[in-house]
């Protein structure tokens, strides 16, 4: 139990790590870089918020005629 | 004695081009000939039953498409010596790189699983049961990277790419017409004009062109192969070669197929080689033996693919070239996502059809990101220096890029909300 409880431990600090290692991006946020990101952000959000609608949709029995 | 001299030469100069190649060759064709993967041939299959020879010219524009978007992994691997998760991880920050890597884990996984359905089915041909197909797929991905060097993976995994290439004898010995062959290669529309399925079908064959796992994986095998700058155009050339073996091989099985069994209707490539069986049963069995093989090296690519992004990220050792007691981490991942995948295969009633789909959609999510990011950091001067895009070449890949967002979102939509094309 205690080797399991470690290595999730060792987990989680490995996130952290990363985390730590790569908290600012080393690229130059240029106004096209700025730009690219917020569209892709924006398209991310609308495909999940689809997929969200699709699945309540599916799980209330509501179906769209959607995933077999 | 001139000409004597000359030939001599240009003997010597092919024979010497050809020795780098097959030195520096490898990653590119194993991408692309693993881009046709279990999935991919069912579509090949499908569109041939539906279309005939409709679609043969499609194919031909989808291979220099591969190519463009490929290449700049083969530039920023070895420009930056970093696979491409971590180089998200590096220039964009945290948040974008575990959407990436978290995203890619899923979509892996789930792929994963189709390959193993794609080689379980095309050894149920033969009699063999799913549980000792798995064993089987589990043994030979297994031997396959626990060599402890790169080199031997690579010439294993080229061994299998060549099996792919089944396919050829395949389609000679129906005995296509090649007239009918040779029409195909003419831009046209199917018989029907442009039809709901025809559009879906199209999509269907841009969606198995480009998958995410195709840039993490060709990137990171560029930098575990250590290629250097000086080798960016033997890797364009190994890509260009890869982009030429997916495009045959696409063509032949929708000859097969489009010769076989066109107008019937066609679920899976698996299907196809049973109706193949009564025709011919060499190119029945061929088919179902290129399925297998598709799926197992969908299965090992995609599966390193993974390994090395969570190596990349967590600063674990993973390389190929590492015995298995020095990248422990990157070896568990790959035989943790193998053992995942064939086991849920295994499942009695699992949602394998729903699984097949997800795939689809997810590969929606982190596509356009994953591209997005590619074209960000090939524009970037102070991280590729000379070998950033020029001009034209940012003409081609944003054309691309923004072709293959749009059309893989249409796909992943008209699978989610089938009602949206009829």
């Amino acid at each position: 139990m205690k080797k399991i409880f470690n290595i999730f431990r060792g987990f989680f600090t490995a996130v952290r790590d990363v985390n730590r290692k790569y908290k600012q991006p080393h690229i130059r946020m240029t106004r096209t870089i700025s730009f690219a990101l917020f569209m892709l952000r924006l398209y991310l959000f609308f495909i999940v918020a689809i997929l969200l609608y699709k699945f309540i949709s599916i799980a209330t029995g509501r179906g769209l005629g959607g995933v077999p | 004695m001139d000409f004597m001299s000359t030939a001599y030469y240009d003997v010597r100069k092919i024979i010497k081009f050809l020795k780098i190649f097959a030195l520096v060759a490898g990653p590119g064709i194993i991408v692309m000939v693993a881009d046709n993967d279990a999935g991919g041939i069912t579509t090949y299959a499908v569109t041939g039953a539906q279309t005939g020879y409709s679609l043969l010219w499609f194919m031909v524009l989808m291979g220099p498409v591969a190519y463009y978007v490929q290449e700049m992994t083969v530039r920023l691997g070895a420009v930056t010596k970093r696979g491409h998760a971590e180089a998200i991880f590096y220039s964009f920050g945290s948040f974008w790189g575990w959407f990436s890597l978290l995203d890619l884990i899923l979509t892996d996984w789930m792929t994963m699983i189709t390959e193993f359905i794609g080689m379980t089915a095309a050894l149920s041909i033969f009699g063999v049961s799913p549980v000792v197909t798995v064993l089987i797929c589990w043994g030979i991905m297994g031997f396959m990277v626990m060599q402890g060097h790169y080199w031997t993976w690579e010439k294993l995994t080229l061994l299998f790419c060549a099996v792919n290439m089944i396919y050829i004898p395949a389609a000679f010995m129906i005995h296509p017409s090649l007239n009918e062959v040779f029409h195909g290669f003419i831009p046209h529309l199917p018989a029907g004009g442009f039809t709901g399925s025809l559009f879906f079908l199209l999509m269907a064959n841009i969606g198995t062109t480009i998958a995410p796992w195709m840039l993490f994986f060709q990137q990171s095998t560029v930098v575990d192969k250590g290629m250097q700058e000086k080798d960016i155009l033997w890797g364009k050339l190994d890509t260009l070669a890869g982009s030429l073996l997916t495009v045959v091989a696409a063509v032949v099985v929708i000859i097969v197929a489009g010769k076989v069994l066109f107008g019937q209707n066609i679920q899976s490539a698996a299907q196809a080689a049973i109706a193949l069986m009564p025709v011919n049963k060499y190119v029945g069995t061929f088919v179902a033996i290129g399925l297998f093989d598709a799926g197992l090296l969908g299965a090992v690519c995609i599966s390193l693919a993974s390994s090395w992004a969570f190596g990349e990220v967590f600063g674990w050792a993973h390389s190929l070239n590492h015995k298995v007691r020095e990248a422990k981490w990157f070896y568990a991942y790959y035989f943790f996502d193998l053992l995942l995948a064939g086991t849920v295969t295994l499942i009695p009633h699992a949602p394998l059809v729903l699984i097949t789909l997800f795939v689809q959609v997810a590969a929606t999510v982190l596509l356009p990101a994953a591209l997005v990011f590619l074209i960000i950091l090939l524009n970037n001067e102070e991280i590729m220096g000379k070998y950033k895009n020029n001009r034209l070449e940012n003409i081609i890949n944003i054309s691309i890029v923004i072709g293959l967002i749009v059309i893989s979102t249409g796909y992943s939509l008209t699978i989610v909300f089938p009602t949206l094309i009829k």
